[in-house]
């Protein structure tokens, strides 16, 4: 088997694979949500005395990553499927590549920014002094920001290998 | 100047048709037809040679160039 057989191979089920994760993230939010469990992790433990207005508040705002996160999975559908079809290098894929890693800085940006704003939801009815912004960066942003970054970067060079592939094709 | 393909000259001196001849030289009958319409950037010396062989002629039969 060459390389290209090889590479539709693993594309196509990559992109099964990628369709049953954006298939069961929404269908996983709606279990949480009718069995009334917390969707996502929220930023700091949630005291007795907040509301559950304030927790859904909380738990909706970290869907906006959600929504981030499906969008970039969605796009690396639409490259795994241009692969499984044997189109490797054109200009559409690069363009494909340079949106998933924009996708994926957007997630980064947005848990960074969310997380602040859902621990001052949990907190504003909380005594003066007793409300809190929690700011913080994990591991997981940080590898969410460079694989955007790299991929980024990665979509503008397969620009050029596009463009010299388009070269070679019109020479007989 | 430009360089003028004259395929279609040899396929008539050599009565041979495009179709037989992408067969010979392992390439497709539409990138025959590219080259003798000119819009092709360019040929591999491999594919050159080949045709070279097939159609028994110089490269000098199959290219010429002319002044735009």
């Amino acid at each position: 088997m060459n390389n290209l057989d090889r590479l539709k191979k693993r594309a196509s089920w990559l992109r099964v694979a990628t369709l049953c994760v954006v298939v069961a993230l929404p269908v996983l939010i709606g279990a949480a949500l009718t069995l009334n469990m917390p969707m996502t992790a929220l930023p700091q433990p949630v005291s007795p005395d907040v509301t559950r207005g304030q927790v859904m508040s909380a738990q909706a705002l970290g869907l906006v990553s959600v929504a981030a996160l499906i969008w970039t999975l969605l796009r690396m559908r639409q490259l795994f499927g241009a692969y499984a079809a044997g189109d490797v290098l054109s200009e559409a894929n690069a363009l494909t590549i340079q949106r998933i890693g924009q996708g994926m800085l957007a997630v980064a940006a947005l848990g960074v920014v969310v997380r602040p704003v859902q621990s001052l939801i949990l907190t504003l009815e909380n005594a003066s002094g007793q409300r809190a912004i929690a700011v913080s960066l994990s591991s997981a942003d940080i590898g969410f920001l460079l694989a955007g970054g790299l991929l980024s970067v990665i979509g503008w060079a397969m620009h050029e290998a596009a463009q010299a592939a388009d070269e070679n094709r019109s020479f007989v | 100047m430009e360089i003028i393909v004259r395929l279609d000259v040899m396929l008539a001196k050599r009565k041979m048709k495009s179709r037989d001849l992408a067969e010979a030289v392992g390439i497709t009958e539409q990138n025959i037809s590219l080259l003798k319409s000119g819009k092709v950037k360019g040929i591999r010396f491999e594919t050159l040679a080949k045709l070279c062989v097939v159609l028994d002629c110089q490269p000098g039969d199959l290219l010429e160039a002319m002044p735009t």
